[in-house]
Protein backbone atom coordinates (compact mmCIF):
# COMPACT_ATOMS: atom_id res chain seq x y z
CA UNK A 1 0.00 0.00 0.00
CA UNK A 2 1.23 3.52 -1.09
CA UNK A 3 -0.43 6.03 1.62
CA UNK A 4 0.05 9.13 -0.62
CA UNK A 5 -1.40 8.00 -3.04
CA UNK A 6 -4.49 6.50 -0.46
CA UNK A 7 -4.69 10.26 0.54
CA UNK A 8 -4.67 11.75 -3.16
CA UNK A 9 -7.45 8.83 -4.20
CA UNK A 10 -9.41 9.02 -1.39
CA UNK A 11 -9.57 13.20 -1.26
CA UNK A 12 -10.57 12.69 -4.86
CA UNK A 13 -13.92 10.13 -4.03
CA UNK A 14 -14.40 12.42 -0.88
CA UNK A 15 -17.40 14.23 -2.48
CA UNK A 16 -19.19 11.47 -4.13
CA UNK A 17 -18.56 8.98 -1.55
CA UNK A 18 -20.12 11.34 0.64
CA UNK A 19 -23.01 11.86 -1.29
CA UNK A 20 -24.02 8.35 -1.42
CA UNK A 21 -23.67 8.04 2.24
CA UNK A 22 -26.32 10.63 2.30
CA UNK A 23 -28.41 9.24 -0.59
CA UNK A 24 -27.71 5.75 1.44
CA UNK A 25 -28.66 7.22 5.05
CA UNK A 26 -31.80 8.89 3.34
CA UNK A 27 -32.96 5.50 2.17
CA UNK A 28 -32.30 3.53 5.15
CA UNK A 29 -34.05 5.96 7.29
CA UNK A 30 -36.67 7.12 5.27
CA UNK A 31 -38.43 4.24 3.67
CA UNK A 32 -41.42 2.50 5.57
CA UNK A 33 -40.89 -0.60 7.73
CA UNK A 34 -40.82 -3.49 7.61
CA UNK A 35 -38.06 -4.16 5.18
CA UNK A 36 -38.01 -7.25 4.02
CA UNK A 37 -35.75 -9.30 1.43
CA UNK A 38 -38.43 -9.81 -1.23
CA UNK A 39 -40.10 -6.05 -0.75
CA UNK A 40 -38.61 -3.24 -2.36
CA UNK A 41 -35.41 -4.95 -3.00
CA UNK A 42 -34.81 -3.30 -6.35
CA UNK A 43 -34.29 -0.09 -4.23
CA UNK A 44 -31.70 -1.36 -2.65
CA UNK A 45 -30.06 -3.20 -5.72
CA UNK A 46 -29.98 0.34 -7.39
CA UNK A 47 -28.71 2.42 -4.01
CA UNK A 48 -25.97 -0.38 -4.60
CA UNK A 49 -25.65 -0.28 -8.13
CA UNK A 50 -24.93 3.60 -7.80
CA UNK A 51 -23.14 3.61 -5.23
CA UNK A 52 -20.75 1.47 -6.52
CA UNK A 53 -20.43 2.06 -10.41
CA UNK A 54 -19.85 5.97 -8.69
CA UNK A 55 -16.88 4.90 -6.50
CA UNK A 56 -15.26 2.54 -9.20
CA UNK A 57 -15.51 5.55 -11.56
CA UNK A 58 -14.23 8.25 -9.47
CA UNK A 59 -11.33 5.80 -8.76
CA UNK A 60 -10.06 4.13 -12.01
CA UNK A 61 -11.41 7.19 -14.33
CA UNK A 62 -8.83 9.79 -14.78
CA UNK A 63 -8.66 12.51 -17.12
CA UNK A 64 -6.13 12.86 -19.79
CA UNK A 65 -4.22 15.40 -18.35
CA UNK A 66 -4.27 13.81 -14.85
CA UNK A 67 -3.15 10.47 -15.97
CA UNK A 68 -0.58 10.86 -16.96
CA UNK A 69 0.56 13.06 -14.18
CA UNK A 70 -0.32 10.17 -11.60
CA UNK A 71 1.04 7.68 -13.52
CA UNK A 72 4.36 9.58 -13.78
CA UNK A 73 4.82 9.47 -10.08
CA UNK A 74 7.13 6.37 -10.05
CA UNK A 75 4.11 3.85 -9.30
CA UNK A 76 4.16 0.66 -11.09
CA UNK A 77 0.33 -0.62 -12.77
CA UNK A 78 -0.12 -3.01 -10.54
CA UNK A 79 0.24 -1.03 -7.48
CA UNK A 80 -1.98 1.58 -9.04
CA UNK A 81 -5.03 -0.91 -9.54
CA UNK A 82 -4.78 -2.33 -6.14
CA UNK A 83 -4.00 0.72 -4.30
CA UNK A 84 -7.09 2.26 -5.68
CA UNK A 85 -9.69 -1.07 -5.88
CA UNK A 86 -8.80 -1.43 -1.89
CA UNK A 87 -9.54 2.30 -1.25
CA UNK A 88 -12.25 1.79 -3.49
CA UNK A 89 -13.74 -1.66 -1.88
CA UNK A 90 -13.07 -0.14 1.19
CA UNK A 91 -15.87 2.67 0.99
CA UNK A 92 -18.10 0.54 -0.32
CA UNK A 93 -17.53 -1.16 2.89
CA UNK A 94 -17.68 1.66 4.90
CA UNK A 95 -20.97 2.34 3.36
CA UNK A 96 -22.39 -0.85 3.73
CA UNK A 97 -21.30 -0.93 7.41
CA UNK A 98 -22.92 2.47 7.86
CA UNK A 99 -26.12 0.85 6.22
CA UNK A 100 -26.18 -2.06 8.53
CA UNK A 101 -25.62 0.28 11.71
CA UNK A 102 -28.48 2.45 10.51
CA UNK A 103 -30.50 -0.77 10.42
CA UNK A 104 -29.59 -3.46 12.83
CA UNK A 105 -27.70 -0.60 15.58
CA UNK A 106 -31.21 0.96 16.19
CA UNK A 107 -30.69 4.69 14.62
CA UNK A 108 -33.55 3.72 11.96
CA UNK A 109 -35.29 2.20 14.86
CA UNK A 110 -34.87 5.15 17.21
CA UNK A 111 -35.40 8.12 14.72
CA UNK A 112 -39.09 6.40 13.19
CA UNK A 113 -40.46 6.28 16.75
CA UNK A 114 -39.19 9.56 17.98
CA UNK A 115 -40.46 11.21 14.42
CA UNK A 116 -43.72 8.98 15.13
CA UNK A 117 -44.02 7.26 11.31
CA UNK A 118 -46.98 5.25 10.88
CA UNK A 119 -44.74 2.32 11.16
CA UNK A 120 -43.19 3.44 14.70
CA UNK A 121 -45.38 0.63 16.72
CA UNK A 122 -43.08 -1.81 14.86
CA UNK A 123 -39.74 -0.79 16.38
CA UNK A 124 -38.00 -2.01 17.76
CA UNK A 125 -38.95 -5.12 17.40
CA UNK A 126 -38.10 -5.72 13.76
CA UNK A 127 -35.26 -3.77 13.70
CA UNK A 128 -32.34 -6.58 13.63
CA UNK A 129 -34.85 -8.04 11.20
CA UNK A 130 -34.61 -5.43 8.60
CA UNK A 131 -30.74 -6.02 8.19
CA UNK A 132 -32.03 -8.81 5.78
CA UNK A 133 -31.44 -6.37 3.19
CA UNK A 134 -27.93 -5.39 3.68
CA UNK A 135 -25.97 -8.61 2.04
CA UNK A 136 -28.21 -7.28 -1.20
CA UNK A 137 -26.99 -3.99 -1.67
CA UNK A 138 -23.29 -4.77 -0.56
CA UNK A 139 -23.49 -7.41 -3.13
CA UNK A 140 -24.73 -5.06 -6.02
CA UNK A 141 -22.71 -2.00 -4.54
CA UNK A 142 -19.38 -4.73 -4.71
CA UNK A 143 -20.91 -6.34 -7.75
CA UNK A 144 -21.16 -2.81 -9.94
CA UNK A 145 -17.93 -1.60 -8.65
CA UNK A 146 -16.46 -4.59 -9.74
CA UNK A 147 -18.04 -4.45 -13.58
CA UNK A 148 -17.65 -0.78 -13.74
CA UNK A 149 -13.86 -0.99 -13.02
CA UNK A 150 -13.66 -3.00 -15.96
CA UNK A 151 -15.27 -1.08 -18.34
CA UNK A 152 -13.19 1.96 -17.29
CA UNK A 153 -10.62 0.02 -18.11
CA UNK A 154 -11.91 -0.93 -21.68
CA UNK A 155 -12.88 2.12 -22.50
CA UNK A 156 -8.81 3.21 -22.21
CA UNK A 157 -7.61 0.18 -23.98
CA UNK A 158 -10.20 0.15 -26.95
CA UNK A 159 -9.33 2.49 -28.82
CA UNK A 160 -10.46 3.18 -32.24
CA UNK A 161 -6.81 1.70 -34.35
CA UNK A 162 -4.56 1.23 -30.58
CA UNK A 163 -4.64 -2.64 -29.85
CA UNK A 164 -3.53 -2.03 -26.68
CA UNK A 165 -2.51 -5.45 -24.95
CA UNK A 166 -6.02 -5.79 -26.53
CA UNK A 167 -6.43 -9.65 -27.40
CA UNK A 168 -5.48 -10.87 -24.03
CA UNK A 169 -7.72 -8.21 -22.44
CA UNK A 170 -10.45 -8.74 -24.78
CA UNK A 171 -9.89 -12.51 -23.65
CA UNK A 172 -9.89 -12.09 -20.76
CA UNK A 173 -13.33 -10.18 -20.78
CA UNK A 174 -14.76 -12.49 -23.54
CA UNK A 175 -13.90 -15.68 -20.86
CA UNK A 176 -14.71 -13.55 -17.72
CA UNK A 177 -19.08 -12.71 -18.90
CA UNK A 178 -19.90 -16.61 -20.09
CA UNK A 179 -18.14 -17.67 -16.69
CA UNK A 180 -19.58 -15.39 -14.31
CA UNK A 181 -23.12 -16.00 -15.96
CA UNK A 182 -22.75 -20.19 -15.79
CA UNK A 183 -21.66 -19.39 -12.40
CA UNK A 184 -24.30 -17.86 -11.20
CA UNK A 185 -26.54 -19.66 -13.18
CA UNK A 186 -25.42 -22.68 -11.05
CA UNK A 187 -25.31 -20.87 -7.53
CA UNK A 188 -28.96 -19.36 -8.33
CA UNK A 189 -30.01 -22.80 -9.63
CA UNK A 190 -29.07 -24.09 -6.17
CA UNK A 191 -30.27 -21.44 -3.93
CA UNK A 192 -33.80 -21.48 -5.44
CA UNK A 193 -33.25 -25.24 -4.13
CA UNK A 194 -34.34 -23.24 -0.98
CA UNK A 195 -36.42 -20.50 0.05
CA UNK A 196 -34.20 -17.69 -0.55
CA UNK A 197 -35.22 -14.31 -2.23
CA UNK A 198 -34.51 -12.47 -5.10
CA UNK A 199 -31.63 -10.46 -2.92
CA UNK A 200 -29.47 -13.60 -1.89
CA UNK A 201 -29.95 -14.51 -5.65
CA UNK A 202 -27.95 -11.30 -6.66
CA UNK A 203 -25.57 -12.11 -4.03
CA UNK A 204 -24.65 -14.76 -5.47
CA UNK A 205 -24.37 -13.73 -8.70
CA UNK A 206 -22.33 -10.61 -7.61
CA UNK A 207 -20.36 -12.97 -5.32
CA UNK A 208 -18.93 -15.46 -8.04
CA UNK A 209 -18.74 -12.41 -10.89
CA UNK A 210 -16.74 -9.75 -8.73
CA UNK A 211 -13.43 -11.62 -8.34
CA UNK A 212 -13.21 -12.96 -12.21
CA UNK A 213 -14.49 -9.30 -13.41
CA UNK A 214 -11.92 -7.92 -11.12
CA UNK A 215 -8.86 -10.22 -12.45
CA UNK A 216 -9.63 -9.08 -15.98
CA UNK A 217 -10.36 -5.17 -14.79
CA UNK A 218 -6.64 -5.83 -13.13
CA UNK A 219 -5.19 -7.51 -16.49
CA UNK A 220 -6.48 -4.69 -18.87
CA UNK A 221 -5.28 -1.87 -16.52
CA UNK A 222 -1.72 -3.12 -17.06
CA UNK A 223 -2.10 -2.69 -20.74
CA UNK A 224 -3.90 0.87 -20.30
CA UNK A 225 -2.34 3.37 -22.36
CA UNK A 226 -2.52 6.87 -21.11
CA UNK A 227 -4.16 9.32 -22.97
CA UNK A 228 -2.77 12.17 -22.96
CA UNK B 1 31.14 8.60 -16.50
CA UNK B 2 31.22 6.69 -12.98
CA UNK B 3 31.87 2.99 -13.18
CA UNK B 4 29.30 1.02 -13.57
CA UNK B 5 27.03 3.11 -15.53
CA UNK B 6 25.57 2.04 -18.56
CA UNK B 7 26.94 4.21 -21.68
CA UNK B 8 23.62 5.02 -22.89
CA UNK B 9 20.99 6.31 -20.34
CA UNK B 10 17.84 5.73 -23.21
CA UNK B 11 18.44 2.61 -25.66
CA UNK B 12 16.04 2.70 -28.48
CA UNK B 13 15.75 -0.17 -30.71
CA UNK B 14 13.64 0.07 -33.74
CA UNK B 15 10.62 1.29 -31.95
CA UNK B 16 7.48 1.83 -33.88
CA UNK B 17 4.29 2.78 -33.59
CA UNK B 18 1.07 2.79 -35.41
CA UNK B 19 -2.13 4.26 -35.15
CA UNK B 20 -4.35 2.24 -36.73
CA UNK B 21 -3.12 2.77 -40.64
CA UNK B 22 -0.95 5.77 -39.42
CA UNK B 23 2.26 4.98 -39.11
CA UNK B 24 3.86 7.62 -36.17
CA UNK B 25 7.12 5.84 -35.63
CA UNK B 26 8.90 4.06 -37.94
CA UNK B 27 11.66 1.58 -36.98
CA UNK B 28 13.46 4.41 -34.59
CA UNK B 29 17.10 3.61 -33.44
CA UNK B 30 18.22 5.75 -31.09
CA UNK B 31 20.99 6.25 -27.95
CA UNK B 32 20.83 8.72 -25.58
CA UNK B 33 24.61 8.92 -23.79
CA UNK B 34 24.73 8.90 -20.62
CA UNK B 35 25.33 12.82 -18.89
CA UNK B 36 24.32 14.41 -21.83
CA UNK B 37 21.32 17.09 -22.41
CA UNK B 38 19.53 15.75 -25.53
CA UNK B 39 17.34 17.24 -27.95
CA UNK B 40 14.54 15.84 -30.16
CA UNK B 41 13.04 17.59 -32.44
CA UNK B 42 10.86 17.55 -35.40
CA UNK B 43 7.66 19.09 -36.75
CA UNK B 44 3.88 18.61 -35.38
CA UNK B 45 3.17 15.18 -36.09
CA UNK B 46 7.20 13.68 -36.40
CA UNK B 47 6.50 11.31 -33.81
CA UNK B 48 8.61 13.08 -31.22
CA UNK B 49 5.67 12.97 -28.69
CA UNK B 50 4.45 9.31 -29.60
CA UNK B 51 8.31 8.32 -28.80
CA UNK B 52 8.50 10.15 -25.65
CA UNK B 53 5.45 8.33 -24.40
CA UNK B 54 6.88 5.09 -25.16
CA UNK B 55 10.04 5.61 -22.82
CA UNK B 56 7.98 6.51 -20.31
CA UNK B 57 5.15 3.28 -20.35
CA UNK B 58 2.54 5.60 -21.54
CA UNK B 59 1.86 4.20 -25.14
CA UNK B 60 2.90 0.58 -26.11
CA UNK B 61 5.36 0.02 -29.04
CA UNK B 62 3.58 -1.78 -32.40
CA UNK B 63 7.39 -3.27 -32.35
CA UNK B 64 10.65 -2.78 -30.76
CA UNK B 65 11.98 -1.91 -27.43
CA UNK B 66 13.09 0.57 -24.92
CA UNK B 67 15.31 0.63 -22.39
CA UNK B 68 16.09 3.61 -20.28
CA UNK B 69 19.07 3.27 -17.55
CA UNK B 70 19.32 -0.07 -18.51
CA UNK B 71 15.71 -0.97 -17.22
CA UNK B 72 12.74 -1.98 -19.43
CA UNK B 73 10.24 0.75 -17.75
CA UNK B 74 7.12 -1.51 -18.57
CA UNK B 75 8.02 -4.25 -16.31
CA UNK B 76 10.40 -2.21 -13.91
CA UNK B 77 9.28 -1.61 -10.10
CA UNK B 78 8.80 1.25 -8.17
CA UNK B 79 12.53 2.09 -7.61
CA UNK B 80 13.20 1.93 -11.33
CA UNK B 81 10.67 4.30 -12.08
CA UNK B 82 11.50 6.48 -9.55
CA UNK B 83 15.00 7.14 -11.32
CA UNK B 84 13.14 8.81 -13.90
CA UNK B 85 11.08 12.11 -13.79
CA UNK B 86 8.90 13.22 -16.73
CA UNK B 87 7.07 16.23 -17.53
CA UNK B 88 4.73 16.30 -20.81
CA UNK B 89 2.70 19.74 -21.85
CA UNK B 90 -0.27 17.59 -21.75
CA UNK B 91 0.35 16.94 -18.00
CA UNK B 92 -2.35 18.50 -15.27
CA UNK B 93 -2.19 18.51 -11.55
CA UNK B 94 -6.03 17.96 -10.45
CA UNK B 95 -7.60 21.02 -10.18
CA UNK B 96 -8.37 20.52 -6.30
CA UNK B 97 -4.89 20.66 -5.52
CA UNK B 98 -2.93 23.68 -4.41
CA UNK B 99 0.77 23.89 -5.00
CA UNK B 100 1.79 23.28 -1.83
CA UNK B 101 -0.16 19.93 -1.53
CA UNK B 102 1.17 18.90 -5.24
CA UNK B 103 4.68 19.60 -3.94
CA UNK B 104 4.21 17.15 -0.46
CA UNK B 105 2.87 14.70 -2.47
CA UNK B 106 6.22 14.60 -4.50
CA UNK B 107 8.28 14.96 -1.96
CA UNK B 108 7.15 11.99 -0.45
CA UNK B 109 7.19 9.70 -2.90
CA UNK B 110 10.22 10.64 -3.65
CA UNK B 111 13.24 9.68 -1.69
CA UNK B 112 16.20 12.10 -3.01
CA UNK B 113 13.64 14.70 -3.18
CA UNK B 114 16.18 17.84 -3.33
CA UNK B 115 14.48 20.61 -0.66
CA UNK B 116 16.84 23.40 -1.26
CA UNK B 117 16.44 23.64 -5.06
CA UNK B 118 12.62 23.30 -4.68
CA UNK B 119 13.20 26.56 -2.15
CA UNK B 120 14.98 27.88 -4.85
CA UNK B 121 13.12 27.68 -7.25
CA UNK B 122 9.65 28.50 -5.06
CA UNK B 123 11.63 31.79 -4.79
CA UNK B 124 12.86 32.17 -8.43
CA UNK B 125 9.49 30.84 -9.90
CA UNK B 126 7.58 33.73 -7.67
CA UNK B 127 5.36 30.79 -6.83
CA UNK B 128 2.24 31.15 -4.52
CA UNK B 129 1.72 27.95 -2.19
CA UNK B 130 -1.35 28.28 -1.86
CA UNK B 131 -4.46 28.53 -4.39
CA UNK B 132 -5.93 25.25 -6.37
CA UNK B 133 -4.24 24.43 -9.73
CA UNK B 134 -7.92 24.95 -11.46
CA UNK B 135 -7.56 28.89 -10.50
CA UNK B 136 -4.16 29.27 -11.38
CA UNK B 137 -2.85 30.74 -14.58
CA UNK B 138 -1.26 28.29 -17.29
CA UNK B 139 2.11 29.53 -16.65
CA UNK B 140 1.77 29.15 -12.93
CA UNK B 141 0.73 25.40 -12.90
CA UNK B 142 3.59 24.67 -15.36
CA UNK B 143 6.14 26.61 -12.87
CA UNK B 144 4.50 23.38 -10.51
CA UNK B 145 4.51 20.76 -12.57
CA UNK B 146 8.61 21.86 -13.90
CA UNK B 147 9.72 22.12 -10.14
CA UNK B 148 8.51 18.93 -8.60
CA UNK B 149 10.21 17.48 -12.13
CA UNK B 150 13.19 18.89 -11.53
CA UNK B 151 13.42 18.25 -7.47
CA UNK B 152 12.61 14.53 -7.58
CA UNK B 153 16.27 13.75 -7.60
CA UNK B 154 15.93 11.69 -10.87
CA UNK B 155 18.84 10.43 -12.95
CA UNK B 156 16.94 10.72 -15.87
CA UNK B 157 14.93 13.63 -17.16
CA UNK B 158 12.48 13.63 -19.93
CA UNK B 159 10.53 16.79 -21.10
CA UNK B 160 8.01 17.13 -23.83
CA UNK B 161 7.22 20.77 -24.37
CA UNK B 162 8.36 22.18 -20.75
CA UNK B 163 8.29 25.88 -21.14
CA UNK B 164 4.89 26.03 -22.72
CA UNK B 165 2.93 29.26 -20.93
CA UNK B 166 6.43 30.06 -19.43
CA UNK B 167 7.43 33.60 -19.25
CA UNK B 168 10.64 34.92 -20.63
CA UNK B 169 12.37 34.85 -17.00
CA UNK B 170 11.18 31.80 -15.74
CA UNK B 171 12.50 29.97 -18.82
CA UNK B 172 15.66 31.75 -18.24
CA UNK B 173 15.67 30.20 -14.37
CA UNK B 174 14.36 26.72 -16.18
CA UNK B 175 17.23 26.14 -18.31
CA UNK B 176 19.70 27.22 -15.99
CA UNK B 177 18.36 24.63 -14.06
CA UNK B 178 18.94 22.13 -17.12
CA UNK B 179 22.19 22.98 -16.83
CA UNK B 180 22.61 22.64 -13.54
CA UNK B 181 21.41 19.08 -13.37
CA UNK B 182 23.39 18.07 -16.41
CA UNK B 183 26.63 19.24 -14.92
CA UNK B 184 26.31 16.50 -12.26
CA UNK B 185 27.48 14.40 -14.70
CA UNK B 186 25.63 10.83 -14.37
CA UNK B 187 22.26 12.73 -14.92
CA UNK B 188 20.48 12.97 -18.59
CA UNK B 189 18.19 14.94 -20.03
CA UNK B 190 15.67 14.32 -23.28
CA UNK B 191 14.19 17.58 -24.39
CA UNK B 192 11.28 17.69 -27.07
CA UNK B 193 10.16 21.89 -28.05
CA UNK B 194 9.61 23.88 -30.61
CA UNK B 195 11.61 26.52 -29.25
CA UNK B 196 14.68 25.84 -30.83
CA UNK B 197 16.88 29.01 -29.59
CA UNK B 198 16.11 27.22 -25.77
CA UNK B 199 17.10 23.51 -27.22
CA UNK B 200 20.39 25.08 -29.02
CA UNK B 201 21.49 27.36 -25.39
CA UNK B 202 21.40 24.07 -23.39
CA UNK B 203 21.44 21.11 -25.66
CA UNK B 204 24.61 19.19 -26.40
CA UNK B 205 23.55 16.40 -29.03
CA UNK B 206 20.07 16.60 -30.89
CA UNK B 207 18.05 13.79 -33.12
CA UNK B 208 15.63 15.14 -35.90
CA UNK B 209 12.25 13.51 -37.03
CA UNK B 210 10.04 13.65 -39.66
CA UNK B 211 7.51 11.55 -40.30
CA UNK B 212 8.46 8.92 -37.53
CA UNK B 213 11.70 8.23 -39.54
CA UNK B 214 15.00 9.45 -38.06
CA UNK B 215 16.71 12.37 -40.38
CA UNK B 216 19.72 13.34 -38.76
CA UNK B 217 21.01 12.85 -35.11
CA UNK B 218 24.81 13.82 -34.10
CA UNK B 219 26.83 16.39 -31.12
CA UNK B 220 24.79 19.60 -32.44
CA UNK B 221 28.31 21.26 -32.50
CA UNK B 222 29.45 18.81 -35.30
CA UNK B 223 26.12 19.36 -36.92
CA UNK B 224 26.63 23.06 -37.21
CA UNK B 225 29.99 22.71 -38.77
CA UNK B 226 28.77 19.70 -40.82
CA UNK B 227 26.32 22.04 -42.43
CA UNK B 228 27.04 25.59 -44.22
CA UNK B 229 25.02 27.30 -46.82
CA UNK B 230 27.37 28.14 -49.35
CA UNK B 231 27.60 31.57 -51.83
CA UNK B 232 29.22 31.15 -55.02
CA UNK B 233 29.86 34.22 -57.09
CA UNK B 234 29.70 32.35 -60.55
CA UNK B 235 27.53 29.08 -61.97
CA UNK B 236 27.94 25.94 -60.57
CA UNK B 237 26.65 22.80 -61.18
CA UNK B 238 24.54 20.35 -59.16
CA UNK B 239 26.88 17.50 -60.29
CA UNK B 240 29.70 19.44 -59.67
CA UNK B 241 28.55 20.30 -55.79
CA UNK B 242 27.13 16.71 -55.33
CA UNK B 243 30.56 15.32 -56.02
CA UNK B 244 32.37 16.79 -52.67
CA UNK B 245 28.84 17.10 -50.44
CA UNK B 246 25.46 16.24 -49.86
CA UNK B 247 23.42 18.84 -50.89
CA UNK B 248 19.50 20.20 -48.71
CA UNK B 249 18.74 22.84 -51.08
CA UNK B 250 20.51 24.41 -54.12
CA UNK B 251 19.48 27.67 -56.56
CA UNK B 252 21.32 28.00 -59.79
CA UNK B 253 18.43 30.23 -61.04
CA UNK B 254 20.73 33.01 -60.79
CA UNK B 255 23.23 33.91 -64.19
CA UNK B 256 25.93 34.90 -61.51
CA UNK B 257 25.61 33.46 -57.88
CA UNK B 258 24.59 29.50 -56.94
CA UNK B 259 23.41 29.44 -53.42
CA UNK B 260 23.10 25.86 -51.71
CA UNK B 261 23.20 24.39 -48.18
CA UNK B 262 25.36 21.53 -48.25
CA UNK B 263 26.02 19.36 -45.37
CA UNK B 264 29.38 17.12 -44.86
CA UNK B 265 30.78 20.46 -45.45
CA UNK B 266 34.89 20.70 -44.37
CA UNK B 267 37.35 23.12 -45.77
CA UNK B 268 39.19 20.68 -47.68
CA UNK B 269 36.37 19.65 -49.48
CA UNK B 270 35.26 23.42 -50.39
CA UNK B 271 39.23 23.89 -51.40
CA UNK B 272 38.81 21.26 -53.60
CA UNK B 273 35.58 22.49 -55.20
CA UNK B 274 36.68 26.13 -55.51
CA UNK B 275 40.58 24.72 -57.46
CA UNK B 276 38.35 23.64 -60.03
CA UNK B 277 36.00 26.36 -60.49
CA UNK B 278 36.95 30.07 -62.33
CA UNK B 279 37.65 32.61 -59.58
CA UNK B 280 35.43 35.46 -60.42
CA UNK B 281 34.64 36.86 -56.84
CA UNK B 282 34.95 36.10 -52.83
CA UNK B 283 33.02 32.71 -52.20
CA UNK B 284 31.07 33.09 -49.27
CA UNK B 285 30.61 30.07 -45.75
CA UNK B 286 27.36 30.67 -43.92
CA UNK B 287 27.40 28.77 -40.64
CA UNK B 288 24.16 28.05 -39.71
CA UNK B 289 22.52 28.05 -35.99
CA UNK B 290 20.11 24.93 -34.84
CA UNK B 291 16.83 26.85 -36.13
CA UNK B 292 18.46 27.19 -39.53
CA UNK B 293 19.91 23.58 -39.77
CA UNK B 294 16.54 22.48 -38.60
CA UNK B 295 14.56 23.84 -41.56
CA UNK B 296 17.21 23.20 -43.72
CA UNK B 297 17.03 19.53 -42.97
CA UNK B 298 13.41 19.34 -43.03
CA UNK B 299 12.41 20.99 -46.09
CA UNK B 300 15.82 19.04 -47.83
CA UNK B 301 15.53 17.32 -51.29
CA UNK B 302 15.65 13.76 -51.30
CA UNK B 303 12.67 13.67 -49.36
Amino acid sequence: MNFVLWRYDARRAVSIWTSCLAVVSALALLIDGPLTDNDLTWIWQFAGLGAGTLIAWRMFADTGGTQAYVFSRGFSRSQLFWNRWILGMSLVAVLVFWMWLILAGGLRSGWRQWAGFGDAGLYPLIAPYEAIIVPTFAATAWGSFAVTTLLVVLRGIQRPGRVVGGRGTLGWWMLDVPLCVAASVAVVGLLTETTLGPGWMITAWAAVSAPLTTLAAWHGYRHLEVSA
Amino acid sequence: MFPGMSPSAIEIDRLTKRYGRKLAVDALTLEVPTGSIFGLLGNNGAGKTSTIRMLVGHLYPTSGAVRLLGTDLHSAGESDRRRIAYLSDRMRIPGWMDPRAAIAMNQSLSPRWDAPLAERLMDRFRLRRAGRFSRLSLGERRKVLLLVTLCQGAELLILDEPTLGLDVESRHVFLECLLEFACQGDRTVLLSSHLLSDVERVVDRVAMLRDGRLVTQGVLEDLKEGIRKLHFPAPVSRDELSVHFKILSYDGTQPRQTVATVSDFTDDKLQRLVGGLPQTGELRTQRFNLEDIFVALMNSVGD
